[in-house]
């Protein structure tokens, strides 16, 4: 039977996989990282009722407005990047490419906004060695921080390279593809460290 | 350009993960003023709702509602399990 | 008659070999699984709060079987050499990369001797415990960071891996191997900051460092060893070997279709 619609059109009811499926082993393989990572941190707050006193008192030094702002960034670039993925597959390219200058703009707003909240606390005294609240906030956050700067490079990437007249090749939608669900990945994992180690009473 | 942003569906789901946070942070900052929810039921939900937030992410942003099965039952498994994880530490410890 | 390197003819004469180095990566993670956590037992391994006296009575208390396990590692970590040697000839010769194939084996290279140093320390550390305690303290120091310098070497590995799989249109490594590799490498990230702590989740006994990434490490030469018996199947199919079990005999060479 002939194909009817091409692979960048389909149905709403046809499954199929998002970018190329090998990269899931490193979406999920992420995804279980941080899962054991969220318990880690859970753990150590609950081990003992000094660290509950620790983990409380760090987390009321922490600016709750500086996360909140990081998760609006990261999910209106979320948005973005799936309305660049949108305008790619009908093959409008340069839409396409303001959408995912525009998820760039708020990805590169979350590292400023990240690079103040550290020189904030690194003025008021708080380093990675003061207690165990710390150490597990700045390497959680720097770890997240380094997956944000992946995503940028690849986002730089997508906009030199793949939003040309033909973007509505289906090798070319698939990496656009991949790096949208990397930054969605981003943006997730943010959620759940800010729910942890900012919003949790 | 205007009709992709109002493109009703994603931006439905947009704006209810920022209701979601708002919701979030209200809870975070004045949850307490309630008498009958004690710290550890508002951190439960205050887990609940990220998860939920994650969830909508997975779904609807990363378009697993429309990947095959397998995929589906890994990531979403994923959000579920570690939902139920994280929630458990509450208990145990 | 002028010498004429033959692709084929070079790989069917080094198969069986290709094939044992292969194999021999999981023997190399099944090895070092049970002199590490049979043999040495050092699961959970010393805390590095403890003091030098405390850590001295640990070595002088279980002397004997730190030393069957010096013994045995280096038995076993030999293994990892043909297994890496393999990966960079693959890159070399079958993905046309022959610089990420040097850069691969310089990291497997430090690697192995980051290795060796660490069951060499740990070795030294249990031979006179009796000694003073604080030299004893830091031949234990100096064995868990050399365990710990191996995530350096282990990133340089997966980067070049990484880059070449991906970018090449063949399949002979299979591309769940280069994104794996990506994962390996973000996780090995954790392991960069152990020298910054004495306690928590990050020191070198922690729950992302220790118990997150020596599994992780183990998953990793599993794969390595998976992904090279699946490349060295496909090149078999490429140049034509239909039997797909391994086999010495040299005469199969008759039947090669070029």
């Amino acid at each position: 039977m002939e194909q009817i619609y091409s692979n960048t059109e389909r149905r709403d009811d046809e499954r199929h996989v998002p970018g190329e499926p090998a990269f899931w082993i490193f979406i999920v393989g992420e995804m279980a990282m941080f899962g054991f990572m969220y318990l880690v941190f859970l753990c150590y707050r609950f081990w003992t009722p000094e660290n509950l006193l620790i983990f409380e008192a760090g987390q009321r030094t922490l600016s709750q407005f500086y996360g909140a702002l990081n998760t609006v960034l990261l999910l209106t670039s979320s948005w973005f990047i799936v309305l660049g993925l949108k305008a790619a597959r009908k093959g409008n390219a340069s839409e396409g490419k303001v959408f995912v200058k525009l998820t760039f703009m708020c990805g590169l707003g979350f590292v400023f906004v990240k690079v103040f909240e550290y020189a904030e606390k690194i003025q008021s005294g708080y380093l990675l060695n003061t207690d165990a609240f710390y150490q597990i906030y700045y390497m959680y956050t720097i770890l997240h921080l380094m997956h944000v700067l992946a995503g940028l490079t690849a986002l730089i990437y997508l906009i030199k390279n793949c939003f040309k007249d033909d973007c509505r090749d289906p090798n070319n939608v698939a990496i656009i593809e991949g790096v949208a669900s990397f930054w969605h990945l981003v943006d997730l994992l943010w959620i759940g460290l800010f729910t942890l180690i900012y919003l949790m009473v | 350009m205007k009709s992709l942003i109002l493109d009703r569906n994603i931006m439905m789901v947009w704006l209810a993960l920022l209701a979601v946070s708002s919701v979030a942070w209200l809870l975070s900052n004045f949850g307490m003023v309630f008498e009958s929810i004690n710290g550890t039921h508002l951190s439960q939900l205050l887990v609940v709702l990220g998860y939920l937030k994650i969830w909508m992410v997975v779904h609807y942003f990363m378009e697993i509602k429309h990947a095959p099965r397998y995929l589906q039952l890994f990531c979403e498994g994923w959000v579920v399990l570690s939902c139920i994880s994280v929630l458990s530490i509450f208990y145990i410890l | 008659m002028i010498y004429q390197p033959d692709p084929v003819r070079t790989y069917l004469n080094e198969r069986t070999y290709s094939y044992l180095s292969a194999y021999g990566g999981y023997a190399f993670a099944a090895g070092s699984f049970i002199v590490f956590f049979f043999v040495g037992r050092m699961v959970p391994p010393p805390d590095p709060g403890w003091s030098s006296v405390e850590l001295a009575q640990f070595y002088t208390e279980n002397q004997t079987r730190i030393l069957a396990a010096g013994v045995g590692g280096l038995l076993v970590s030999w293994l990892y050499m043909p297994l890496y040697s393999l990966v960079s000839e693959i890159l070399e010769k079958h993905y046309d990369a022959p610089l990420a194939a040097k850069v691969q084996l310089f990291g497997a290279i430090m690697g192995e001797v980051f290795v060796y140093l660490m069951f060499m320390f740990i070795t030294f550390a249990a031979y006179r415990p009796e000694r003073d305690p604080e030299i004893t303290q830091m031949l234990n120091d100096c064995a868990w960071f050399f365990a710990w310098w191996t995530v350096s070497t282990v990133q340089i590995q997966t980067v070049a891996i990484f880059v070449v799989i991906i970018k090449s249109k063949e399949e002979i490594f299979p591309r769940w191997f280069g994104w794996f590799m990506v994962w390996a490498t973000t996780g090995a990230c954790l392991g960069c900051f152990v020298p910054l702590f004495k306690s928590g989740p990050l020191a070198y006994d922690g729950e992302l460092t220790f118990w997150f990434m020596v599994p992780l490490y183990g998953l990793y030469c599993i794969c390595c060893s998976a992904a090279s018996v699946k490349a060295l199947r496909n090149i078999d199919e490429r140049i034509g070997i239909v039997d797909k079990s391994v086999d010495t005999d040299f005469d199969r060479e008759t039947s090669v279709s070029n």
